[in-house]
């Protein structure tokens, strides 16, 4: 265990009892009225309807509300029933059963049936664009009406949270739409669910009008959170519109030509609060920030040098970046948000202990010879650019060469392609969506696996994706290496923050816009 | 003339031509890859390329190039990478707005310039013409950006007069379309108006100071018909030429307007797609825009002969 990384500062997190009575808050009660017309602004484009190849979290706000998936994710991170309202799994892995609600509806008056959900999920393998989520599944059965098999090629545990996870939902659609539509893009009248809500009509890339679904199922059990939960469609109309600006969207809200915005900033807090008539909705954890070191080639690739910077750097004041302190929080390790159950409690030793001193005499150690230390960050998202911002000063006070270089998002993405264009890079990972095994199968493409032995890759094979009761042993010791490899500098977890006026209740605890519980007191 | 006027047009299909390659190659060497936009960051390596093929991008650059500038020539402007719809359609749904806005912002501005400048001229020195040198200033320094939010705070947050975004087409709603349109045409004609003012002012006072104008009102002329028909038609030339290159800034000026207000223009399109790096609707987008500034250029450089007799095209 390395000496140094020990400090007494716990990270400050949010507390999980006040998670909890923010869900009882928004927990839903009997008094909620129905009917009425919405206006929503959202942040982020939906340059398309096809749902099943999507990947922007536009797409995911919109549609979440019209189509539905087997398996439902809640804040926690559990695998709750959708359209499957229980499942097993063979002992080998190999065979996965789920067993359909009765008396679901589609949008156009149809049934919904096993042979929706096969014609659905064989689509969605076909047109993906991550192949890895899809190319182990091999084939999928109608066994009878309401029950669907799913043949895997190779053993694997995780298929329930990869349903519950993938940014699509891997949403169940009628089997004459998925048919017809083949891998060709679904348009704006071929997108029938099963959702609380039917997209009405749309101008592209505009606005999207959704109308109450008259003929919602209305089985999903229990306490709303997230996906998952009870959902009701109390609105008769919503309509969404893509505002890009975040100074236009608030503006919007106080002007009244909105009453929900989904994506504010920190900034836009003290605003709303400041005026009478509004309220604001943090929901914690939805992304969470780490700083990526190349430690496959250039001076990062030495160890001593990146626990120089690990040392030395205060992530509070890095975070502090985000604004106003309610929008974030530290967290040592940010893969899971303490609201997961997968949620690990790091060691004190990992702590950073910002000891200037021990970093500057750590870079000497290292024979760092001022060779520039290149910072990819993306101007396009703040958590893009607040951490890379942050961190620049506290690298050349320890007499680094920094070299801040800030792009577009598109051409991050392009540079960060070649390892050789970049010493260190911001990123982040979702703590819900992809939490448990999502993120390390991701690991199994091709290309430079920073630093996983083989080994180590055949244990993950082994143990995270064949044996569900070892999935916490699992963890840990991912989180241990993780940490041990100084690979990255964990940060913290930013908040989603909506804003809405008085009267607008029920609003979503969730990281997506969902607004099956939203109502109007009025 | 009529030679003129059909060589001239016909002068204009090289510049376009040159400005599609432009717009073609510059964006292959500006770095991003679509594909990053379109795939989630964990996909593969498989993935990428599949959809590099898909799209056409694991081709070599000249044959892309060829392909896509002949099926620009017949006015096929191809596919978005994002929406998968074709550009044209895309960009036809967006245009509406942008014309919207432009014609009444430029409406806006010559309706206020002009006569602000005639009179800062003929009042020269009073506070007439201060007041216009101030307006005019005003608009030459305060960015568009800034000026729209201050009157979204103002009319639409304070006053609750007007709302704040979106476009409703006046043919549909006419009293919500004009209703959302006042707000941008403001921000968007103050700073036409402020170009125009000045260069109406300057030329009213050259022509002024004219043999001619004197000439006129020696002869008992009434002032306004001095004014009108002799020296404001005299001076209308170089504010042609202004109202004229003011299209492209207007254009351009439209982007940073459209996103402060919402408005579903060209302008919010074109950003949106250079975030994307959707090639094909990037290069629809500056073919279509680059060819609107030639037009309304090419209408100018005919219209001077209208307003000045002795030009004569040869």
């Amino acid at each position: 265990m390395k000496q140094g990384r020990i400090s007494a500062r716990r990270p400050r997190l949010i507390d999980k009892l006040a998670i909890t009575v923010l869900l009882v808050l928004f927990s839903f009660s009997t008094a909620q009225n129905r009917g009425g017309h919405l206006e929503v602004a959202i942040a982020e484009p939906i340059p398309s309807l096809d749902i099943q190849r999507a990947i922007t979290p536009g797409i995911v706000d919109l549609l979440i509300n019209v189509v539905e998936p087997l398996v439902l994710k809640d804040f926690g991170g559990q695998n709750l029933p959708g359209l499957a309202s229980s499942w097993e799994m063979s002992e080998d892995g190999l065979t996965y059963t789920f067993h359909l609600l009765e008396g679901v509806k589609f949008h156009d008056g149809t049934d919904m049936t096993a042979e929706d959900v096969v014609a659905s999920l064989q689509r969605m393998k076909a047109v993906s664009g991550t192949s890895w989520e899809t190319e182990d599944m091999e084939s999928f059965e109608a066994v009878d009406e309401y029950t669907v098999q799913v043949n895997m090629s190779r053993p694997f545990t995780g298929l329930v949270d990869r349903l519950a996870t993938a940014p699509s939902g891997w949403g169940i659609m009628p089997k004459e739409i998925a048919e017809e539509v083949g891998d060709a893009e679904l348009t704006g009248d071929q997108v029938i669910g099963t959702g609380p809500y039917i997209l009405a009509d749309f101008v592209p890339q505009q606005s999207w009008n959704l109308e109450r679904f008259e003929d919602y199922h209305g089985q999903f059990e229990g306490e709303p959170s997230h996906k998952a939960g009870v959902r009701n469609s109390y609105l008769d109309t919503i309509r969404i519109t893509r505002v890009a600006e975040p100074a236009t969207r608030l503006s919007g809200l106080l002007a009244g030509d909105y009453d929900l915005v989904a994506g504010l900033s920190s900034d836009d807090l003290p605003v709303l609060e400041n005026q009478p008539g509004f309220v604001t909705n943090i929901v914690p954890g939805a992304l969470g920030w780490y700083l990526k070191f190349n430690s496959i080639e250039g001076p990062f690739a030495n160890e001593t040098l990146r626990d120089a910077v690990r040392v030395s750097i205060d992530p509070e004041e890095i975070m502090a970046g985000f604004g106003d302190p309610r929008t974030w929080e530290l967290n040592v390790y940010p893969r899971f948000h303490p609201t997961s159950p997968y949620h690990l409690d790091i060691n004190e030793e990992y702590y950073y202990p910002s000891d200037v001193e021990l970093g500057r005499a750590l870079v000497e150690q290292s024979g760092y010879d001022g060779e520039p230390i290149r910072i990819l960050a993306s101007r396009d998202l703040a958590g893009w650019f607040i951490p890379a911002i942050g961190i620049a000063p506290m690298m050349e006070e320890i007499g680094l060469n920094v070299e801040l270089i800030t792009v577009d998002r598109a051409a991050q993405l392009d540079i960060a392609n070649d390892t050789g264009n970049w010493e260190m890079k911001t990123s982040y990972s979702t703590p819900i969506r992809r939490f448990g095994v999502m993120g390390f199968h991701g690991r199994h493409r091709p290309g430079p696996r920073w630093g996983w032995s083989d080994a180590e890759h055949q244990y993950y094979e082994e143990v995270l994706f064949r044996d569900a009761s070892r999935t916490q042993e699992a963890l840990e010791r991912l989180a241990e290496i993780e940490l041990e490899r100084s690979g990255q500098i964990w940060l913290g977890h930013s908040a989603m923050l909506h804003g809405a006026r008085e009267g607008v209740e029920g609003l979503p605890y969730s990281h997506y816009l969902t607004l099956w519980n939203v109502w109007l007191d009025e | 003339m009529t030679v003129y006027i059909a060589r001239r047009f016909l002068g204009l299909i090289p510049v376009l031509a040159i400005i599609a390659v432009i717009a073609f190659f510059i964006l292959r060497v500006a770095p991003g890859d679509p594909t990053a936009m379109l795939l989630p960051q964990d996909a593969s390596a498989e993935d990428i390329d599949r959809l590099r093929e898909r799209l056409g991008l694991n081709r070599p650059l000249p044959i892309q190039f060829f392909e896509w500038f002949g099926s620009l020539v017949t006015g096929d402007f191809g596919i978005s990478f994002h929406s998968r719809s074709p550009v044209l359609e895309t960009i036809a749904q967006r245009v509406t707005p942008t014309i919207w806005l432009a014609v009444s912002a430029q409406l806006f501005a010559i309706l206020v310039a002009i006569p602000g400048g005639i009179i800062a001229a003929i009042r020269q020195n009073s506070w007439w013409d201060k007041g216009v040198t101030l307006f005019a200033l005003g608009g030459v320094a305060i960015p568009n950006f800034w000026f729209g939010m201050l009157l979204v705070m103002l009319v639409s947050i304070n006053l609750r007069w007007l709302p704040s975004q979106g476009f409703v087409d006046p043919f549909d709603d006419p009293i919500n379309g004009i209703r959302r349109l006042i707000l941008p045409t403001i921000t968007l004609g103050y700073a036409q108006a402020a170009q125009i003012m000045r260069m109406t002012r300057s030329s009213m006072l050259d022509v002024m100071r004219l043999d001619y104008v004197r000439t006129a009102r020696a002869k008992g002329l009434q002032e306004r018909t001095t004014l009108f028909r002799h020296a404001l038609i005299n001076a209308m030339n170089p504010i042609i030429t202004v109202i004229g290159f003011s299209v492209a800034s207007l254009l351009s000026g439209a982007i940073v307007v459209e996103l402060v207000f919402n408005y579903p223009g060209i302008g919010q399109l074109v950003v949106e797609a250079v975030g994307r790096r959707d090639f094909p609707l990037i290069q629809g987008v500056l073919v279509l825009l680059a060819a609107m500034t030639l037009v309304v250029n090419f209408f100018v450089d005919v219209s001077y002969s209208i307003f000045d007799p002795r030009i004569r095209y040869e």
